[in-house]
């Protein structure tokens, strides 16, 4: 039930609801009445027998003698169904209405519910001058009377509980409409325009209340997001000059010519770790760029074979010997990108490719058209990538658990590669990892 | 020549300044934009190598006012700010050449003598000719004794770089950076490869290798008498 709709909810809740109180009501109304059809017997009963014992105290002018044993001629018309005993001055019984078949409904004084050839009965006794009557008279009527009411409740009921519902879920679509409106409101705000708010709607309500909130939480999300778009592209900046003043002491060092082989070694290797850190400060404002959408692309139409050509090339001088390499290049496919970054995209694959294929392996490079999309893609013989890496392998930072400490690479490559894939209006997806193939695609779009 | 060097961080002012009197420049070195300029103005240098990010006055304002009081020194922008738009923004408002920070001392001296040399930035010629071997850069195209060479698409690439600056000596890295750009996993082995194919592709018998490894450096074309 908690996943319902909230529609449902209110419709469900509402004809519970209601079908509870109207069986309460239901109940209370059925004693209430049942009440006083009884105190309503009563009356009767008591007036009745006044009126009998009125009549005998003057029958034809006269009082009948109270000891003598009465017919049924002397009861009134109107009693005739009643039970009825009447009881002479010493308790003798002088009349015993027939339909009581011999049992006795004697009782002390005042009224009781009593049971009569198994049929409920309301039973009353009476002292008169000279007689106790003892009247009762079937509860059939009161009972079939209360039944009614509950049949009617009870088929009823349903219909109620379903018009309710439906009323409900009407009420609950109304309630609900202007927070759906407001989720595909705010659904629409991406990363792309996180400046963009939500419409404030008219009426001051709890609706208002919650675009309020929703944004604030956006404007939040926005100034954090470019404060930390900003924060890497100003690291990355002031990182440039310090390693460019690193780079030239070395580069300096390296060739004043004072130096024996063992420092010309270490001056050279810590000249690559800087080159690396160059690259990874590259990486890092290409990937600010990216994020803050303020790429600039130096577009122009070029044939993708001709970048197939060099990755190939670069493909085959990397694992050469170790890797056998195959390739399937359909010339002619011309796509309009940053030659720049679709070679840092490729290079990506390719050094992933020869990275990661076991010796003895092969892979296999393919460009080919798919209607409007270009795709280049770059396949390798190797275990499949656990199930847990798949979905995190284009994330920022994240290497493959296999992955030991020591593989180069700082992690950011297949994050880039994505980053630029996509602001050519493109993507790249890992397609395959069965076990026998690891292929990943780049598709473009065509000129 | 005389080169004047504007550039705020003082340890790489200096490097550069170093780097060039080597090459027998003359350098002197300002770290202030205002300063600079009036230096420019005063001594009127034959080049000059302007950081962007100056205290007092940046660096497009200082190229802007020397434009203006017509000193036509050339101007080699040095920038931390490595993307499309402020190289554009450098090459249009009248410097000769740009170089993204860290660069590599080789480099910005290489790029100093082109234009020293040629009196005008590096050209990206069509046909480069290199004693018996002309290169042909639009068709991708190599000839040796007019003989036609095949070459792979990056074996045509570091050939092309040492044919722009014959004699010049390129370190394994240096050739890595140019061709592929970023950090790598192409390691040096990797144009070790490439240098090798591409000897025996353009290899006659009976004379030197045209491309010499120069031992503990890296490589260097030879020099066409």
């Amino acid at each position: 039930m908690k996943r319902w709709p909230l529609k449902i909810k209110v419709g469900v809740y509402s004809a519970a609801l209601t079908m509870l109180t109207l069986v309460v009501g239901a109940v209370a109304l059925m004693t209430f009445i049942y009440f006083r059809q009884i105190h309503e017997v009563d009356d009767s009963l008591r007036e009745s027998s006044s009126e009998l014992v009125r009549d005998l105290q003057n029958f034809r002018g006269a009082p009948v003698n109270p000891r003598h044993a009465l017919s049924m001629k002397f009861v009134p018309v109107d009693m005739r169904e009643h039970f009825l005993m009447i009881q002479g001055p010493e308790g003798q019984t002088v009349y015993h209405s027939a339909n009581l078949r011999g049992q006795s409904i004697e009782g002390a004084l005042g009224f009781r519910t009593i049971s009569i050839a198994g049929q409920a009965c309301r039973a009353g006794s009476f002292r008169e001058p000279n007689y106790t009557i003892h009247v009762a008279v079937s509860l059939a009527t009161v009972e079939d009377f209360l039944q009614d009411v509950a049949i009617g409740l009870l088929t009823t009921l349903p219909l109620v509980g379903l018009m309710v519902f439906a009323g409900g879920l009407w009420l609950g679509k109304k309630a609900v409409a202007p927070v759906a409106a407001l989720s595909t409101a705010a659904e629409s705000i991406s990363v792309e325009n996180l400046s963009e708010r939500l419409p404030m709607p008219e009426a001051d309500d709890e609706i208002a209340r919650l675009t309020v909130v929703l944004n604030d939480a956006f404007a939040r999300l926005n100034a954090s997001y470019e404060a930390a778009t900003r924060f890497s592209a100003d690291a990355s900046h002031q990182l440039k000059t310090p390693v460019a003043v690193l780079r030239a002491g070395l580069e300096s060092l390296r060739d004043g010519g004072h130096l024996d082989g063992d420092g010309k070694t270490e001056v050279e290797t810590l000249l690559r770790q800087v080159r690396r850190l160059t690259g990874l400060i590259q990486d890092l404002l290409l990937l600010a760029r990216t994020d803050a959408r303020r790429l600039s692309l130096e577009s122009q139409p070029f044939d993708l074979a001709d970048l197939a050509a060099s990755a190939l090339d670069d493909l085959e001088t990397l694992t050469y010997g170790r890797l056998e390499v195959e390739s399937e290049i359909e010339t002619g496919i011309t796509v309009c990108a940053d030659r720049r970054h679709l070679a840092i995209i490729v290079q990506n694959l390719v050094e992933n490719a020869a990275k990661y294929t076991p010796d003895g392996g092969r892979v296999r490079l393919t460009v080919k058209r798919e209607g409007n999309q270009a795709r280049f893609s770059v396949a390798n013989t190797g275990p499949a990538l656990p199930e847990e890496d798949r979905e995190g392998i284009f994330e920022r930072f994240r290497r493959g658990s296999k992955v030991g400490e020591n593989q180069s690479g700082h992690g950011l490559g297949l994050n880039i590669a994505l980053a630029l894939a996509r602001s050519h209006g493109g993507d790249l997806t890992l397609v395959r990892s069965d076990g026998e193939w690891n292929e990943f695609a780049l598709t473009l779009p065509v000129v | 020549m005389r080169i004047l060097v504007i550039e705020d961080e003082p340890d790489l002012a200096r490097h550069i300044a170093g780097a060039l009197t080597r090459q027998g420049h003359t350098t002197a070195v300002k770290q202030d934009g205002l300063e600079g300029l009036n230096a420019a103005l005063d001594t009127k240098p034959d080049l000059i190598v302007l950081d962007l990010n100056l205290p007092s006055l940046d660096g497009f304002s200082v190229l802007a006012r020397l434009r203006k009081q017509h000193i036509d020194s050339r101007v080699i922008i040095l920038t931390a700010r490595g993307d499309v738009e402020s190289r554009v923004k450098g090459l249009t408002s009248g410097a000769d050449d740009y170089l993204a920070k860290p660069f590599s001392m080789d480099e910005l001296v290489a790029r100093v003598s082109v234009l020293g040399r040629r009196g005008g930035a590096l050209k990206e010629t069509d046909v480069i000719e290199a004693g018996d071997v002309v290169m042909d850069v639009p068709h991708r195209k190599v000839t040796r004794h007019g003989e036609k060479i095949e070459l792979s698409p990056r074996e045509f690439e570091v050939l092309q770089i040492f044919m722009r600056e014959p004699g010049r000596v390129f370190t394994r890295d240096e050739i890595c950076e140019r061709i592929w750009q970023r950090e790598h996993q192409y390691d040096t082995r990797t144009v070790e490869i490439f240098i090798m194919r591409l000897r025996k592709k353009l290899e006659i018998e009976g004379r030197p290798p045209l491309i010499q490894t120069v031992r503990g450096v890296g490589y260097q074309l030879l020099k066409p008498e």
